[in-house]
C-alpha cells in the first residue's frame, strides 16, 4: 500500500518537462540503428510450429478420415470374438502409421544432405517433429478408440489399447528397418508394402478363424509387442544418428 | 512469454520502435531525472538508454515486463554516469527550476536532503514505488532482490522519510 501522505509530500518534486527536440532525436537515431532481422534464428517452439507448415494438408485430411471412419465403424459393430471389430482395431494402427511414413519419408530423399549442410536446424530435428506430431495425433486416437469402447461398448480398456498397438508398433519397427537399410527413392513404397502386408497378415488370420483375440493369447500378444518395440527403440535411435550428418552421405547421393 | 514476441516485433518493425520510444520516453526520462536532477543529463541518459536496448536487443533479458528491463538499463546507465562524475549536484537545480518562490526551493530541498539521507537501496525502492509507481514484484525484478526484501526495504525507507519530512 503507498502511503499516499507520503507520496503527495514527495510529489511536490517538479520535473521539468524534456526537451521535444531530443525526443525526437532519440527516435531518429533509434530508427537509424541497423538490426538485421535476417539474423534473427527461430527457438525450438518456433521451429516446431513452422514445421507443422511443411506437413501436406491431404495427409492430415486423410487421418482424420480414417480415423473417423475406423471410430465409426467400430461403433456400429458388435464386440465378440467372432465379429470383425478386434480385427478393425488391429488393422487401424498400421492404417494411420502408413499415412505418417509417406511424410517421414519425403525428409530421406536424394540430394537432400546437401540443403542440410546450409540449414542450422538438422533433418534429425525435422524427423523428430514429425515422428512427434504424428505420434500425439495416433496416441490420441488410440485413446478415444479405447475410452469410447469402454464406455459405450464396456469392453475392457487393456484389450483395445492391446490390439490397437501392438500392429502399430509393429508396423513403426517395419518402418524404422526398411528407413535404416534401404537407400533408394522407394523406400515410401517399400513401407506402403510392408503396411500392406501386415494388415494382410492380420485379416488373413480373421478369415482363417484363429482366434487370436482370445484371452489366452495376452501374453504372446504382450511379448510380441515388447520386442517390437524395444526394436522400433533401436532403430530409431540408429536413425538419428544417421540423419546428423556424415561425409560419406555424398558418395551414396541420398541423406541416410 | 510475450515480451519475448514484442522484442522479436521490434526487430522486425521500424515503427514498432517508434511507439516504444513513445510509450516509455516520458517514463524513462523522470526516472534518469530523479537520480541526476538535471535535465540536460536526463535526457541525454534517456537517450543512451533506448540506443542501448535498440543495439542489443539480441541481449535482451526477460524481466517481467519490457519497461522493466529498460529501467534496469537505465538504472546501469545512471550508476557509469555517476561513477564518472562522482556527485550529483544540487547547485543545478537550483539554477534550472526558477519557477517559483523560495518557500518552494526550499520544500524540494529537503525532500531532496531527505532523499539523500536514505542508503542508494532504499532510496531506488522509493523513487521506483512512489515517482515510477512500479509494483513490489517489478521492483524486485528490476533490482534484483525478493519481494520480501523490498517491502521490508520499502517500510524502513517510508519511516524514515516520514520522520525526516515530519509527517
Amino acid at each position: 500500500m503507498i502511503d499516499k501522505r507520503l507520496m503527495k509530500e514527495l510529489g511536490k518534486i517538479e520535473v521539468p518537462l524534456y526537451d521535444i527536440r531530443k525526443y525526437e532525436e532519440t527516435i531518429m537515431k533509434a530508427k537509424a540503428v541497423k538490426l538485421h532481422p535476417e539474423k534473427q534464428r527461430m527457438c525450438n517452439k518456433e521451429f516446431f510450429i513452422n514445421q507443422l507448415r511443411f506437413i501436406k494438408k491431404k495427409t492430415w485430411f486423410l487421418k482424420f478420415i480414417i480415423s473417423i471412419m475406423i471410430l465409426y465403424v467400430i461403433s456400429t459393430e458388435q464386440i465378440d470374438i467372432s465379429g470383425w471389430t478386434w480385427t478393425l482395431i488391429a488393422v487401424s494402427g498400421p492404417a494411420l502409421c502408413l499415412i505418417n511414413a509417406n511424410e517421414i519419408c519425403n525428409i530421406f530423399q536424394p540430394g537432400m544432405v546437401e540443403i542440410q549442410m546450409t540449414a542450422k536446424n538438422s533433418f534429425g530435428k525435422v524427423l523428430m517433429v514429425r515422428l512427434i506430431t504424428f505420434g500425439l495425433f495416433d496416441l490420441i486416437f488410440f485413446v478415444c478408440m479405447a475410452l469410447g469402447m469402454s464406455i459405450f461398448k464396456k469392453t475392457i480398456i487393456w484389450q483395445v489399447i492391446l490390439y490397437g498397438l501392438v500392429p502399430y508398433i509393429i508396423m513403426c519397427f517395419g518402418c524404422m528397418i526398411i528407413l535404416n537399410r534401404c537407400r533408394e527413392e522407394n523406400i515410401s513404397l517399400y513401407s506402403l508394402t510392408w503396411g500392406v502386408c501386415l494388415n494382410c497378415i492380420i485379416i488373413i488370420s480373421k478369415i482363417s478363424d484363429i482366434r487370436i483375440y482370445q484371452a489366452s493369447y495376452f501374453n504372446m500378444w504382450l511379448g510380441i509387442g515388447l520386442i517390437a518395440l524395444g526394436g522400433t527403440i533401436i532403430e530409431l535411435h540408429r536413425l538419428f544418428k544417421k540423419t546428423g550428418g556424415n561425409l560419406d552421405e555424398i558418395s551414396y547421393g541420398t541423406s541416410v | 512469454m510475450f515480451e519475448k514476441k514484442l522484442v522479436k516485433k521490434l526487430i522486425f518493425d521500424e515503427g514498432e520502435i517508434e511507439t516504444l520510444i513513445q510509450e516509455n520516453y516520458k517514463c524513462i526520462y523522470r526516472y534518469c531525472f530523479y537520480h541526476v536532477r538535471n535535465r540536460e543529463v536526463a535526457q541525454d541518459i534517456t537517450q543512451d538508454v533506448f540506443l542501448k536496448f535498440i543495439k542489443e536487443i539480441d541481449r535482451y533479458k526477460e524481466y517481467g515486463r519490457l519497461k522493466n528491463y529498460l529501467y534496469v538499463i537505465a538504472k546501469n546507465s545512471i550508476r557509469d554516469y555517476i561513477r564518472k562524475t562522482q556527485n550529483v549536484n544540487l547547485k543545478l537545480v537550483e539554477e534550472e527550476y526558477d519557477d517559483g518562490g523560495i518557500d518552494k526551493k526550499l520544500m524540494q530541498m529537503s525532500i531532496w536532503e531527505a532523499l539523500d539521507s536514505l542508503d542508494d537501496l532504499d532510496k531506488e525502492i522509493i523513487i521506483l514505488r512512489y515517482y515510477q509507481e512500479l509494483r513490489i514484484k517489478d521492483i524486485s525484478q528490476i533490482i534484483d532482490i525478493p519481494a520480501s526484501t523490498v517491502r521490508y526495504k520499502l517500510k524502513n525507507a517510508e519511516k524514515a522519510l516520514k520522520n525526516r519530512l515530519e509527517l
